[in-house]
């Protein structure tokens, strides 16, 4: 995945999907949490970061906003999602969720202003589960696409 | 207050404002949902902000009366008296009715009553009155209470009377003599069970109209100058029952004590005082002296002090009510004099000592059955009360106005009654005692004016009132300092300046309006 380094004229967030600035040849694991040197994040990166930080946000733990976030986490560490079949089912209405609050975003102009096309999401795609037994952990593959053609693959570490 | 008082409205309006100013000033910044500049700057600073305004709004509204009027609502008790705080004054938040009940049994058995133990009026299920604490009720001296053993029809039964307390504020406690109650369960033998006398002292917690109208009396100084400040000096040291303040200075037609050779001079102050709202019974136990034709009651001075009329004589052990009982056959009629002890007061006679605490007066009550032995009366006496206690206040070193001699008075009670038919809809929880109620709240309400209004009346009672012949009467009747009394009857509003005379101390600036809710009649037709 390139990153992106030209912000004219973008609206930039905070990188804190940590791993982003150490992109792996195929997948990027995509951990949470701010680097300790805060960069800017533009492109399809900051497509990425907001959709994995909506994903990962279990859903009625914002005050005031009880509705954003997904079932995902809550599915996974609570035993919910007992087996691939079920996840991928979960999967599917969390993304959904993720994708219709970006997406509503994204439309919303007035608020927001008019967002380039490689910072419009137009899909998110379950690529692998990952299950390691042995130390009992579970990661999504996802792969997502930009409104620019770009797309990005990457690890969400769910357990 | 905490972040939990925060709605989602005025967080979505603080959110929307973030979000506004953060795009404004810095348009190369994404806040959209799923941003980290949303989670960590729009979403914190939001909630401060929400919670901000929040504590502002609440200021602003704790801090002014006018907006809590405004805004409607229960009244946040502490938030007004933090403001009044500022006027040296308390919100009223009403006050329990209180009065005795006369039970009766037909066993005189022990009997414990212990606290909670209540009674229930018959007409009105919702008025409910306890007794205070734990009593017994024994044969002998050995209880709390004794009965009085009575023969009523050739029965024997026994009777006591139990003092009770409403369980709830507000002026529709103060039922009329002769209210009949159920007692709780678990009482044997019951025959009666009835109110002795009018309850009082029931009074509704103040309004907010009420706090605001009556905050000009709170700031006022507190001296004995004018009539503001009169009743804020007597409000502040006798409470919150000064209803109104009158003052009968030197250029009054009922300032009677600052003549001289029949011109008036100043230095000379009558202070009429309306100390309640409905019209107050003081209930005293007097022995009668034999006299030709009947007893001679005297009141001493204090008992004396302040009393407008009598409202009923009977036997102090008598089973029932007057109203009820033969006892009422009891005709009565009063003299007054000036008392033997006016202080630091000129009262020159007995019209000017009239409804001060310097008069004395003296009850015959007519019994053409009267023997030689003395006989045990229960009085029942109309009254200002406290204006004793106030004069004595007033007296004080410490408050005298030097100049002027200033005597407080009971105003001359204009008793109002009323008949009244009311037409009420099917279906509505509203109840004729609840009507009576706001018929006294407005009656009571009329202190020192020339009309009484019967469009203020009508309105309060809120439902169609048949003004037809005979269907509607408005009445009062007025005893000035001489004892006679005026009569005005009709089907319209009462003009106090028909009957005013000014050597009898009847004026507008004199009377005040009063009625008890056993003086209103209402014949309700549901329709």
């Amino acid at each position: 995945m390139n990153k992106s380094t030209n912000y004219t004229g973008r609206q930039s967030d905070l990188c804190f999907v940590t791993d982003i600035d150490n992109p792996v040849t195929e997948v990027t694991q995509a951990g949470l949490g701010i680097t300790g040197s805060p960069k800017r994040v533009t492109g399809i990166q900051k497509v990425l970061q907001r959709y994995v930080n909506l994903m990962t946000t279990r859903v009625g733990t914002i005050e005031f906003a009880p509705s954003l976030g997904s079932i995902l986490a809550d599915s996974v560490h609570n035993g919910t999602a007992s087996n691939k079949s079920y996840l991928n089912h979960i999967f599917a209405v969390a993304s959904a969720d993720a994708l219709d609050a970006m997406v509503a975003d994204d439309a919303n102009t007035d608020a927001y202003g008019e967002p380039l096309d490689d910072e419009v999401i137009v899909s998110a795609d379950l690529v692998d589960i990952i299950i390691d037994y042995g130390a009992s952990t579970i990661s999504l593959e996802v792969d997502i696409a930009n409104q620019a053609g770009e797309s990005a693959e990457f690890i969400i570490p769910m357990r | 207050m905490s972040i939990s008082t925060v709605t989602q409205d005025q967080f979505t309006t603080a959110e929307t404002l973030m979000l506004e100013t953060v795009r404004s000033s810095y348009s190369g910044i994404d806040t959209r949902r799923g941003t980290a500049i949303r989670d960590l700057v729009v979403r914190p600073s939001s909630t401060l902000q929400a919670y901000t305004a929040e504590n502002a709004n609440a200021a602003a509204g704790a801090s002014s009366l006018e907006r809590m009027r405004q805004e409607g609502g229960d009244i946040d008790v502490d938030a007004v008296n933090a403001i009044l705080s500022n006027f040296n004054t308390t919100y009223k938040d009403g006050d329990y009715a209180s009065g005795y009940v006369r039970m009766v049994f037909s066993s005189n058995g022990t009997r414990l009553l212990t606290s909670g133990f209540g009674v229930t009026a018959n007409l009105d299920t919702a008025l409910r009155f306890e007794i205070p604490e734990s009593l017994s009720i024994t044969a002998d001296s050995s209880g709390t209470l004794t009965y009085e053993e009575m023969a009523i029809g050739g029965e024997t039964v026994y009777t006591v009377p139990i003092r009770v307390v409403a369980t709830g504020k507000g002026t529709i406690y103060n039922i009329p003599t002769g209210t009949y109650f159920t007692p709780d369960t678990g009482l044997i033998d019951v025959v009666d069970c009835l109110a002795m006398s009018s309850f009082s002292g029931g009074a509704a917690a103040e309004t907010i109209d009420e706090v605001i109208a009556r905050l000009p009396v709170a700031i006022a100084s507190r001296s004995l100058t004018n009539s503001v400040s009169v009743k804020a000096l007597l409000s502040d040291y006798y409470g919150s029952s000064i209803a109104a303040v009158n003052l009968q200075g030197m250029m009054s037609e009922t300032q009677q004590r600052n003549k001289v050779f029949g011109i008036g001079v100043g230095g000379y102050v009558d202070a009429y005082i309306r100390s309640f709202a409905s019209p107050a019974i003081t209930i005293i136990p007097k022995t009668g002296t034999p006299i030709a034709g009947g007893y001679t009651v005297t009141l001493i001075q204090a008992e004396s002090a302040g009393v407008y009329g009598i409202r009923a004589i009977s036997d102090w052990n008598g089973v029932y009510s007057p109203i009820d009982s033969a006892a009422s056959s009891y005709t009565y009629a009063s003299t007054r004099a000036i008392g033997s002890s006016l202080g630091i007061h000129k009262i020159d006679d007995t019209a000017q000592a009239a409804f001060t605490c310097y008069q004395q007066l003296t009850v015959t009550v007519y019994d053409a059955l009267a023997g030689a032995e003395t006989k045990e009366f229960k009085l029942e006496l109309l009254t200002a009360p406290g204006i004793l206690d106030m004069q004595t206040y007033c007296d004080s070193e410490a408050v005298r106005n030097t100049g002027v001699d200033f005597v407080l008075k009971t105003p001359i009670v204009a008793r109002t009654s009323m008949n009244v038919t009311v037409y009420l809809p099917t279906g509505t929880t509203d109840t004729v005692s609840a009507i009576r109620t706001r018929i006294v709240d407005v009656i009571n309400g009329n202190s020192f004016v020339p009309i009484l209004g019967l469009a203020a009346i009508v309105q309060a009672i809120g439902y169609r009132v048949d003004m037809g012949p005979g269907k509607l009467t408005l009445a009062c009747d007025i005893t000035g300092a001489s004892g006679v009394s005026r009569k005005i009857t009709g089907c319209g509003d009462i003009d106090i300046r028909t009957v005013t005379d000014t050597t009898d101390y009847i004026t507008p600036d004199t009377v005040v309006f009063a009625a008890d809710p056993a003086d209103i009649q209402i014949t309700q037709i549901m329709v």
